[in-house]
């Protein structure tokens, strides 16, 4: 065997388990996992315990398969980029067949498990989710428009939806707003992220807004979607699906969240769009837990 | 150093099967009292 052989065959081989970890985005899970989690909690319903966590399960392993599939995707341009350049594909730990293969099991496992143990209408939301961020985020939109994160947010925005239906069996204007407060957090999340990394998405090729529009043109867009995230996130407390602790809380974190982007707006460098990246996950984790604790007997109910 | 990773892969593998047919069971078991 030729060395060349050798380290062609042990790119697969050599993959650690927690490479194939890595392949889930667990970060990204966590969010999603959470988000899942709350619309599970704020839903009204009897939902038995454990087929709540399966439907928790699931969401988390549909998130995960949705990142393994956009790794092997995208492994051309992770290769390029200095913040992905070191995943288990680009650094040729795990083969992109592997990775495919594992995103595409995860995923009719863990829409097939909701389906079976759950309901079908939160495993046809599990499946859009899934296909969504394939297919119209990371096949089509994302290396075509600076518009692609904030369509293919969207994906993103599904969970609380899925775990309203995992509970309800239906969909309604609640979950709608849910889907909404996520769906125009996105792009001033993800734009935060990409001005401070527009150098590393311009030498992909990859036409983030800052990339292709510039910096100010991305800050005022950032602006315009914290301005109008700031009435949405007070919705649920208004349609009297969280309190009054919920909706206080919301208008801070609102005001704090626009304070950031206009932070931003003035900052020519990178420091205060790299806080409010920071904030922005803050943000979207708090106003979800505040609508769990509203829900959790004990906590805030007395309050609300 | 291989060998390693492939045993760890292999134990890691079985341990997430057998837990899937735990859950199934659980599931079912939960399903059939109507839970």
């Amino acid at each position: 065997m030729t060395d060349l052989t050798l380290s062609q065959s042990s790119a697969g081989e050599g993959a650690r388990v927690s490479d194939f970890l890595q392949l889930l985005k667990p970060r990204v899970m966590s969010l999603v996992v959470f988000s899942g989690f709350a619309g599970l909690m704020v839903a009204p319903g009897h939902l038995h315990p454990l087929l709540a966590a399966v439907a928790v399960l699931c969401i988390a392993v549909g998130a995960g398969a949705s990142g393994a599939i956009n790794m092997w995707y995208d492994r051309d341009i992770d290769a390029v980029m200095s913040r992905t350049r070191h995943r288990p594909i680009p650094a040729g730990r795990v083969e992109p067949s592997e990775a495919a293969g594992f995103g595409v099991v995860l995923a009719i496992v863990s829409v097939g498990m909701m389906g079976i143990a759950v309901n079908w209408l939160a495993a046809g939301l599990l499946a859009s989710a899934i296909l969504f961020y394939v297919l119209v985020y990371t096949m089509w939109l994302k290396r075509r428009t600076p518009q692609n994160i904030v369509i293919g947010g969207a994906a993103g925005a599904f969970p609380p939806m899925i775990g309203w239906a995992a509970e309800t069996g239906h969909l309604g204007l609640a979950p709608i707003v849910l889907f909404l407060l996520i769906f125009m957090w996105t792009p001033p999340h993800f734009w935060a992220l990409a001005l401070f990394r527009s150098a590393d998405y311009a030498k992909a090729g990859v036409p983030m807004l800052p990339v292709v529009a510039g910096p100010r043109a991305t800050k005022l867009q950032m602006l315009i979607y914290t301005l109008l995230l700031f009435p949405l996130a007070l919705l649920p407390w208004m349609l009297g699906i969280a309190g009054a602790v919920y909706g206080i809380s919301a208008m801070v974190l609102g005001a704090l969240f626009i304070l950031a982007a206009v932070r931003v707006w003035f900052d020519p460098t990178d420091r205060s769009a790299k806080r409010m990246f920071a904030f922005s996950i803050l943000y979207l984790f708090l106003l979800f837990a505040l609508l769990i604790a509203d829900r959790a007997p004990g906590l805030l109910g007395g309050l609300a | 150093m291989i060998d390693r990773n492939r045993r760890a892969r292999n134990v890691a593998m079985l341990v997430a099967l057998l837990a899937f047919v735990a859950l199934i069971y659980a599931v079912t078991i939960v399903r059939m009292t109507g839970g």
